[in-house]
């Protein structure tokens, strides 16, 4: 087994989302940060917790999952007026954050960015869907696609990326 | 630990949706209340402006009522005025207060008279 490096910067991170949850949800008052930031925190503690994995992936594989995982931050605000569409939007967030914050509990300590072999979850929202983290954000970024036509392109790549880091996990599980 | 994790993001989910939802709602109610306070305040400087003018509505039509179907006396006028105020009473949650009013007899001018 090789070091494991990837936590640290794993709970660095993590925990630098939560601290702008927080303040997100100090400035707005909106619950929806107190999820993220619940989410971000378990992150952290699963990274810094995390057991070294049994097999990863390639460079390449884990170059292209950080992108993959920065990829959210570049979506652009919105540029439509419709309430109901900037509603459909934020509910669409609520919605595919939840799922990904019961993801990160179910898997725990297997918690990492890049495909590798860890342990193997199969209890909880895992038990209905294979690939309960990239649904989640599949669905959350599905909502910023939706309030500006530029992002739909971003959605697109992103979502891609998503089905084939799945393609990738489900490989290495495999192998 | 794990059940308690789950249980509290199934609460912060439920709670998130029905806070979105109802800020969603309020903006909505805000967004109607400004709209029919600005609809009502430059009904009473077009008003105002056949007032100084010493004009008719029916002279300034077309010039200054980009924001309304055009008002042609005073009849089209006191029904917009009406209309918005109506809407303006019902968005700020009034409807009943005003229901109360009429059914009162309060409803009486001090100085009764042509127009507004």
């Amino acid at each position: 087994m090789k070091r494991d490096s990837g936590k640290y910067f794993g709970l660095i991170l993590m925990v630098g989302f939560g601290a702008i949850a927080i303040f997100r949800w100090h400035q707005t008052h909106l619950i929806f940060f107190l999820l993220l930031a619940l989410r971000d925190f378990l992150a952290g503690y699963f990274f810094m917790k995390r057991t070294p994995a049994k097999l990863k992936a390639g460079h390449l594989v884990s170059i292209m999952s950080y992108v993959s995982t920065a990829m959210p931050l570049i979506y652009l605000p919105p540029t439509v007026d419709i309430k109901a569409l900037l509603l459909a939007s934020d509910l669409l967030a609520i919605v595919g954050f939840s799922i990904v914050t019961l993801a990160t509990i179910e898997l725990g300590t297997s918690l990492g960015i890049s495909p590798a072999q860890r342990e193997y979850v199969s209890s909880g929202i895992y038990k209905w869907i294979k690939h309960p983290m990239y649904l989640g954000y599949g669905i959350a970024e599905l909502g910023l696609a939706m309030i500006n036509p530029i992002n739909i392109s971003i959605w697109v790549m992103s979502s891609s990326l998503y089905f084939w880091r799945k393609r990738t996990e489900q490989n290495l599980l495999v192998g | 630990m794990k059940r308690f994790m789950r249980v509290i993001t199934v609460v912060l989910a439920l709670a998130a949706l029905v806070q979105t939802v109802y800020v969603y709602a309020v903006d909505c109610n805000n967004a109607e209340i400004k709209k029919e306070e600005q609809s009502i305040k430059k009904l009473l400087e077009l008003k105002e402006l056949v007032k100084e003018g010493s004009e008719s509505f029916a002279d300034i039509a077309g010039e200054n009522q980009n924001e309304f179907p055009i008002i042609k006396d005073e009849n089209e006028f006191q029904a917009a005025l009406i209309s918005h105020m109506l809407k303006y009473l019902e968005a700020v949650g009034g409807k009943e207060a005003q229901k109360k009013f009429l059914e009162g007899g309060q409803f009486v001018t001090k100085c009764a008279g042509p127009g507004i």
